[in-house]
C-alpha cells in the first residue's frame, strides 16, 4: 500500500535535509543555529532546485509503476493506526516547516518582519505529539487485519484502567497543564501495553514449554527480536516523553541577588553563594561564581556557573553549571555580578526527571539493537502468540499459504517461511 | 570594549588580592553567614517571567527576553516588571514593545490578519488529511481481497 | 496524466525556490523600525559632558528635555565606547555637528550600556564632540526608541515626529541631506504636534 506516498516521503526527507543545511548556512534566517553569511547560499539554492525538480520529475514520471491497490480488512486494525501515525507525523513536519519559513513568507507578502519562535511550535506541536503518543499505546493493542469487539475490550481493559488511574493521580499530584496530564497518562498507557505484551508472550512460553520466567523472556526476545525490540523502543520513547512532561510541568525557577554566604531555597534544594572569581585565559576572560548545593545541612555538590568574555564579541557567553541526578537537574546561571565581588545575581532552576529523557533515548537505541540483532535461522517453529484468537485452524492455514507466495522480504520472515 | 576589560581586570585583581590577604591572615575556617534569602515568587514575578518568554531579545539570535543573558534583555525585563507593577495588562506591555520594535519583537506572531495563516494551516492540513484517509480506508475496506497487493505484512513475526 | 503531475511539481518547486531566493536578498538582522512617522518618545536625561560648543544655557550635569526643543530639528545618536562601528561615524558626526552650532539643529549623543567615565575617556581618545552626551542609565530611553544595537541615529523633525532612523554608522551624505530636508519644513506647518 501507499508506495507512491512512501517514495514522496523519501524524496521530501532528502530535500528537507538539504534545506536545513541551506537555512543555517545561507544566513537567510536569524537563529541560534544559523552561522556564516556568504555566497554559499546561492550555490546551495541551485543545488536544492536541481534536487527538487529532478526528484519530483522522476516520481511524477513513474507514478504508474508505483501505484498500488490497497486492501484493509477492517477499520479497527493495526494498519489503520499506522496510517493515522503517518498522517500525524507528516502534519508535524509540515507545521515545523511552515513555522520556520513563515517569517520569509510574511516579509515577502506584507513587507513586515515577524518572529516565529518557541511559543508557536509548542502550541502547534504538542497536540500532534500527544495524539501520536496515544496511537503508540493503541497500536500494539489492535491486531492486524481485524478483531472482534469482545477481543478489543479484553485487550484494552488493563491498560485503559492504568490510563484513568494515572490521570487521576497526576491531577491530584498537582499537574494542571492539559498536555502534561495527557502525556503522562497516554505514556503510562503505552507502557502498560508494552508490559502486557511481554507478560503474555512470556506466559505463553512458560505454559507451553515449561520454561521459567527469566528463560521465557530471554527466548521470547531472541526469537521475536523485531517485535519485542520494537516494544522496548516504544517503552524508551514513553520514558523520554514522561521525562519531558514532568520536567516542564514541575519546573521551578528563581532569580536572586546574593552576597557571599547567603543561601536561597528552591524546591527543596539550598544553594549557597560563596564568592565570585576571575581568570584570564589566552582568548577570553572568565568570571565565575562558586555555589554550594545543600539538602538540609548536607552538602550534595558544588557548582561553578561562569560568564566568558571574548575579545571579539560584545555580549558575554554564559555557561550554566548543572548537577544531574535521577530525581532532578539543578541549573545555576550567573546572570550578573558586582565588579568588587560583593554580590552576584544567580538564576536557579530545578527541573525533575531530566535524565529520564536521555535514558529513554538510550532505551530506544537498545530496542533498535535488539530488533536488528542478526538471528540464526533455526528450523524449530517459534511459538506464535495468538494475535487473533478467533481464527480457525483453516483460516490460519489459508493465511500461511498466501504468505508463502510472496517474495521473501527479510531474514525473520524467511525463517518463518522455512519453518511453516 | 576597553572599558569592559578594565572592569574585568579589576575583578581579577581584587580576587587575587583577596587570596593574598587571606594568606596573610591567621587561618580560620570561614563560617558562612546563616542568612537565607527566600525570593518571594509573587504573582508579579511569575507574570513577568511568562511575559518575558513571549518577547524576543533584540540583540540575541532568537532567544526570548527571559532566557537571554544580555544586559538589554535584563533591562527589558525590568521595564516589563515596572509596567506590570504600574497596573498595565500583559497585552498593553506587549503593545508597548511592538510600537517601538515592530511585530518582530513578539516570539510568536499575533494572531491577526495574514498571520492567521500560520496558525490555521496545520489544522486545515490535518483535517484534509483525515478526510483523505477516511476516503482511502473506505475504499480499501470494500476492495475485494484478491486485489490486495502482496505487501500486507506478516503479522506474527514482525512489528510492521 | 503525466503533465498534471508535472504542473503539480512546478507548483511546488517554483514558489519554494522563489521564496528561498527572495530570502537570500534580505538581511534577517535588519529590523525595520515602526517609529518613523510617530511622535518621538520624550525624555529627560542628564548630560554627563557638555561638549565643546554646547549652548551656554546648558550647565554641567543639567538635564536635557526633548519637549523643551520642539520646533527645532534634533539629531539623536546612540553610541557606546565599546562599539567598534561607532568609531567609523565619529569624525563625520563631529565635523557635521560643528557646522550647525548655533543654529536650530541640535545634536545629542546618548550613551548606551556604558559608563560616563568610559565615554569621556573614549571621547578624549577619539576627539571631543561639539555637542552634549547624555547618560541613559537603565536604557529606558534606548528601549523607548526601539534600539537593538549601536550606533543608531534618529532624526526628529520640527513637528516632534521621528522622520528617519539610521542603523549603523551614519555617513556625511545621509546626515546633511536629512538635516537639510527637515530644516526646510516650515516652522508654521509644525503646529506643535507632540
Amino acid at each position: 500500500m501507499l508506495k507512491a506516498w512512501n517514495v514522496n516521503l523519501i524524496v521530501a526527507t532528502f530535500v528537507l535535509t538539504v534545506l536545513g543545511t541551506f537555512l543555517t548556512r545561507s544566513g537567510i534566517l536569524s537563529s541560534v543555529h544559523a552561522f556564516t553569511r556568504g555566497t554559499i547560499g546561492y550555490y546551495f539554492l541551485a543545488f536544492i532546485a536541481i534536487v527538487l525538480i529532478t526528484s519530483v520529475a522522476l516520481v511524477a514520471g513513474n507514478s504508474s509503476g508505483l501505484s498500488s491497490k490497497g486492501h484493509l480488512d477492517a477499520v479497527a486494525s493495526r494498519e489503520t493506526t499506522f496510517l493515522m501515525n503517518n498522517l500525524l507525523l507528516s502534519v508535524l513536519t509540515f507545521t515545523v516547516l511552515l513555522g520556520t519559513l513563515f517569517p520569509l513568507v510574511a516579509e515577502a507578502i506584507r513587507g513586515v518582519k515577524v518572529s516565529v519562535g518557541a511559543p508557536f511550535f509548542n502550541r502547534m506541536g504538542l497536540p500532534i505529539m500527544v495524539a501520536t503518543l496515544f496511537l503508540l499505546g493503541v497500536g500494539p493493542l489492535l491486531p492486524w487485519h481485524r478483531t472482534t469487539r469482545h477481543e478489543l475490550y479484553h485487550r484494552i481493559r488493563i491498560p485503559g484502567a492504568v490510563l484513568v488511574g494515572v490521570l487521576i493521580v497526576a491531577f491530584v499530584a498537582g499537574v494542571r497543564d492539559v498536555y502534561a496530564l495527557l502525556a503522562i497518562a497516554f505514556g503510562t498507557f503505552a507502557l502498560a501495553t508494552v508490559v502486557r505484551e511481554f507478560w503474555r508472550g512470556a506466559a505463553a512460553r512458560m505454559q507451553s514449554k515449561g520454561e521459567n520466567a527469566g528463560v521465557a523472556l530471554a527466548r521470547l526476545v531472541s526469537s521475536n527480536g523485531h517485535r519485542y525490540g520494537g516494544y522496548v523502543a516504544h517503552a524508551g520513547l514513553v520514558i523520554a516523553v514522561i521525562g519531558i512532561a514532568a520536567s516542564s510541568a514541575f519546573k521551578v525557577e528563581r532569580e536572586v541577588t546574593l552576597t557571599p554566604g547567603q543561601t536561597v531555597n528552591v524546591a527543596g534544594i539550598t544553594a549557597r553563594f560563596e564568592q565570585v572569581w576571575g581568570r584570564q585565559e589566552p582568548q577570553r576572560t572568565t568570571i565565575g561564581a562558586d555555589v554550594t548545593l545543600l539538602k538540609g545541612q548536607r552538602i550534595i555538590g558544588r557548582l561553578e556557573p561562569t560568564q566568558h568574555f571574548y575579545t571579539s564579541s560584545e555580549e558575554p557567553v554564559p555557561t550554566p553549571a548543572v548537577r544531574s541526578t535521577l530525581a532532578r537537574d539543578v541549573y545555576i546561571n550567573l546572570m550578573a555580578f558586582e565588579e568588587n565581588g560583593s554580590s552576584a545575581t544567580l538564576r536557579v532552576l530545578v527541573e525533575p526527571m531530566v535524565i529520564w529523557i536521555w535514558l529513554g533515548g538510550l532505551i530506544v537505541c537498545l530496542g533498535a539493537l535488539i530488533a536488528l540483532w542478526p538471528r540464526r535461522r533455526h528450523a524449530a517453529q517459534p511459538v506464535s502468540v495468538p494475535i487473533v484468537p478467533g481464527l480457525t485452524e483453516q483460516q490460519r492455514k489459508r493465511r500461511k499459504r498466501s504468505r508463502s507466495r510472496r517474495p521473501v522480504a527479510a531474514g525473520a520472515t524467511a525463517a518463518s517461511e522455512v519453518s511453516s | 570594549m576597553s572599558g569592559r576589560f578594565v572592569r574585568l581586570c579589576a575583578v581579577l585583581v581584587l580576587s587575587v588580592g583577596a587570596q593574598s590577604l587571606a594568606l596573610g591572615q591567621p587561618s580560620a575556617p570561614r563560617t558562612p553567614k546563616p542568612t537565607i534569602v527566600t525570593p518571594a515568587d509573587s504573582a508579579l514575578d511569575a507574570e513577568t517571567r511568562s511575559l518575558a518568554t513571549q518577547l524576543r531579545c533584540p540583540v540575541c539570535q532568537g532567544l526570548s527576553v527571559q532566557d537571554s543573558p544580555s544586559e538589554l534583555a535584563q533591562q527589558m525585563r525590568d521595564v516589563v516588571r515596572q509596567q506590570l507593577q504600574d497596573g498595565k495588562s500583559p497585552d498593553e506591555v506587549k503593545q508597548y514593545f511592538v510600537a517601538r520594535y515592530g511585530e518582530w519583537i513578539l516570539m510568536a506572531p499575533p494572531a491577526s490578519g495574514f498571520n492567521w495563516l500560520v496558525y490555521s494551516l496545520p489544522g486545515i492540513v490535518l483535517a484534509l488529511g483525515i478526510v483523505f484517509l477516511v476516503v482511502l480506508i473506505r475504499r480499501w475496506t470494500s476492495a475485494p481481497r484478491d486485489a490486495a497487493s502482496p505487501a500486507t505484512p506478516n503479522p506474527s513475526h514482525t512489528m510492521h | 496524466m503525466k503533465w498534471k503531475r508535472g504542473v503539480i511539481a512546478a507548483l511546488i518547486a517554483v514558489p519554494s525556490i522563489g521564496l528561498l531566493g527572495f530570502g537570500l536578498t534580505r538581511d534577517p538582522g535588519a529590523i525595520p523600525s515602526p517609529l518613523p512617522g510617530r511622535a518621538a518618545p520624550t525624555f529627560t536625561l542628564p548630560a554627563f559632558t557638555r561638549g565643546d560648543s554646547a549652548p551656554p544655557s546648558l550647565a554641567a550635569n543639567d538635564s536635557v528635555r526633548l519637549a523643551a526643543l520642539s520646533g527645532d530639528v534634533i539629531v539623536l545618536n546612540f553610541y557606546a565606547s565599546w562599539c567598534l562601528a561607532c568609531r567609523d561615524e565619529h569624525e563625520v558626526l563631529r565635523s557635521v555637528a560643528a557646522k550647525y552650532v548655533g543654529t536650530d539643529v541640535h545634536f545629542f549623543g546618548v550613551l548606551y550600556n556604558d559608563s560616563p567615565a568610559n565615554a569621556i575617556r573614549w571621547l578624549g581618545e577619539m576627539g571631543t564632540l561639539p555637542y552634549p552626551s547624555l547618560a541613559d542609565p537603565h536604557s529606558r530611553t534606548a528601549i523607548d526608541y526601539g534600539l537593538y544595537g549601536v550606533p543608531e541615529t534618529f532624526f526628529i523633525g520640527r513637528d516632534g515626529r521621528v522622520a528617519y532612523k539610521h542603523t549603523g554608522p551614519v555617513t556625511q551624505d545621509v546626515l546633511v541631506s536629512k538635516i537639510e530636508a527637515l530644516r526646510a519644513a516650515s516652522r508654521a506647518a509644525a503646529g506643535g504636534v507632540q
